[in-house]
């Protein structure tokens, strides 16, 4: 659905490249996490292939098609959820969807059934300017979801929603890809990420130095190691042998043990890695 | 078939109908637009009162007739300052970049605002033309076409040079001035003519020749759209390059 190779991009009057030799792919179905701090080139990359920023180098395929030769009809398959709230204030959200709605040449969904979907419904008929941020935010998805696009651009999707609503927006992320949905997700939640993300990118300096599946990147950047704190203290364990070492076996059946937990790297840490010389 | 050369007729329904929401919840917004109204209504009815005052304290006769000018395009400045008001609150509020990633996109939905402020300021142009000028009613037509074109002047003007909405409070006193320009018009010397620079100064220039002679008149009408349509398209090309 997606493919960039070689993708750079310097900014008007800027000294150095936001996006310098980005390339990835991304399958239909798939959900794709790009990572790194605020200022890494997230939005621009995201820009690019939305077809709002051109003069790039490099190749942006959306759709099978390089990213510009689609035309405005290009917007019928795509949804777009900004970082921030991109609404008008002084109508409701029913209002906002209804407005969007008419936009579309293909038929779009019913507005009542997409904001239950981020528990909006029962403020469908109230102004947009009396909503919380993290209300915004999920009035945003639900306007990207209107026209059931192929692809769908997420730009920090949970921001300003407390953990409980970032939670639903996470299973409503899920959902849509088993619908068959694919996935463009920005953030620099990487827990987020791990959570949702079936492939990410860390992206830091314009570059991309790691991708991959987060439990396969996790692994890579951990210790096969086994930590078990006891009442005593914490015990660590290599994982080969882990089966038959004495150690090990007897703490099992001490009946002093507290938690257990595999060595793997979190995101964070692989972020940290893997940056760390880019 | 289409409106505005892109827009389905549902489409155009539903934003004129969204921003009918949008302005009925603002008062300031409300206020102006109803002021537009107001200026030609007000010298309908005391254009006898004004020319007696202004007869008996300035020594001007017939004052009316020239400020019949300034009431009937004054509905350019008032609804062409709502248009841009409203795309800049979209600029910043990001509504227009949503519609960026739709199908009719950044500059279709400003073509559109640009449409609805052309057709509304050349409607209350013209009624307020019929009642005030005395003029024939082929210039009165252009008139109120050529007032039309200011509002969409007026409203890409704003959304070009103001970087916010308090900017564009400030600009709007400058284009307030921009009225009082047609009066360089009746000003007995060459050097009247660098206002010309300005639209509004070829309304003035228009009503000098109208009873005078027919080519002055053409002539007029000539520079006048010329003027119109080059501020049209460098606020256009101004406007596009700005939102990138």
């Amino acid at each position: 659905m997606i493919h960039v190779e070689n993708l750079s991009y310097v900014y008007p009057n800027a000294k150095t490249p936001t996006l310098s030799g980005l390339s990835f792919s991304i399958a239909k179905g798939e959900v794709f996490g790009l990572l790194g701090p605020s200022g890494a080139g997230k939005s621009t990359t995201q820009k690019i292939l939305m077809g709002l920023l051109p003069g790039f180098s490099g190749t942006a395929q959306v759709l099978g098609a390089p990213v510009g030769t689609l035309g405005r009809s290009f917007y019928e398959k795509i949804g777009v959820s900004f970082e921030l709230p991109t609404l008008y204030l002084r109508l409701t959200a029913a209002e906002n969807l209804r407005l969007f709605a008419s936009l579309f040449d293909r038929p779009t969904r019913d507005i009542h059934e997409i904001l239950a979907l981020v528990d909006l419904d029962v403020d469908a008929d109230k102004r947009v300017e009396a909503f919380s941020k993290g209300m915004k935010m999920r009035l945003n998805l639900c306007r990207a979801l209107l026209h059931d696009p192929d692809i769908l651009f997420l730009d920090e999707p949970t921001t300003g929603q407390d953990p409980a609503r970032a939670r639903t927006t996470r299973e409503l992320i899920l959902r849509l890809k088993s619908e068959g949905k694919t996935i463009f997700l920005t953030t620099h939640n990487m827990a987020e990420a791990d959570e949702i993300c079936d492939r990410v990118a860390f992206l830091a300096a314009g570059h991309i130095p790691v991708s991959g599946a987060p439990a396969d990147l996790k692994r890579q950047y951990g210790r096969r190691e086994l930590l078990v704190t006891t009442t005593s203290g914490p015990h660590h364990f290599a994982m080969e042998g882990l089966g038959t070492n004495r150690d090990f076996l007897q703490l099992l059946t001490s009946d002093q043990i507290v938690s257990l937990h595999t060595q793997e790297a979190s995101l964070d840490d692989v972020f940290i890695k893997a940056t760390a010389h880019v | 078939m289409t409106i505005a050369g892109f827009l389905k007729p549902y489409q155009f329904v539903r934003l004129i109908r969204a921003d009918a929401q949008n302005v009925s919840r603002d008062p300031i917004l409300i206020m102006m637009i109803v002021l537009g109204f107001v200026a030609p209504i007000l010298l309908i009815f005391f254009r006898d009162k004004l020319d007696i005052w202004a007869e008996n304290t300035l020594g001007i006769s017939v004052l009316s007739q020239y400020v019949s000018i300034i009431a009937a395009a004054a509905p350019s400045v008032l609804i062409g300052w709502v248009a841009g008001f409203l795309l800049l609150e979209d600029r910043d509020d990001g509504p227009l970049l949503a519609m960026e990633t739709t199908p009719i996109g950044k500059m279709g939905f400003i073509y559109y605002r640009l449409t609805v402020a052309f057709v509304l300021t050349f409607a209350i142009s013209l009624i307020a033309a019929e009642m005030l000028l005395l003029v024939g009613w082929a210039v009165r037509l252009l008139f109120a076409l050529l007032v039309g074109l200011e509002s969409a002047i007026i409203a890409l003007f704003l959304l070009a040079l103001a970087r916010n909405k308090v900017e564009g409070l400030a600009l709007s006193k400058l284009i307030n001035v921009s009225l009082l320009i047609p009066l360089l018009a009746i000003i007995p010397s060459f050097f009247r003519y660098a206002g010309g620079i300005f639209p509004t100064y070829w309304l003035g220039e228009m009503f000098v020749w109208s009873d005078v002679a027919p080519a002055g008149l053409t002539l007029s009408l000539l520079f006048a759209a010329v003027a119109h349509l080059v501020w049209l398209i460098g606020m256009t090309r101004l406007t596009a390059r700005r939102l990138g």
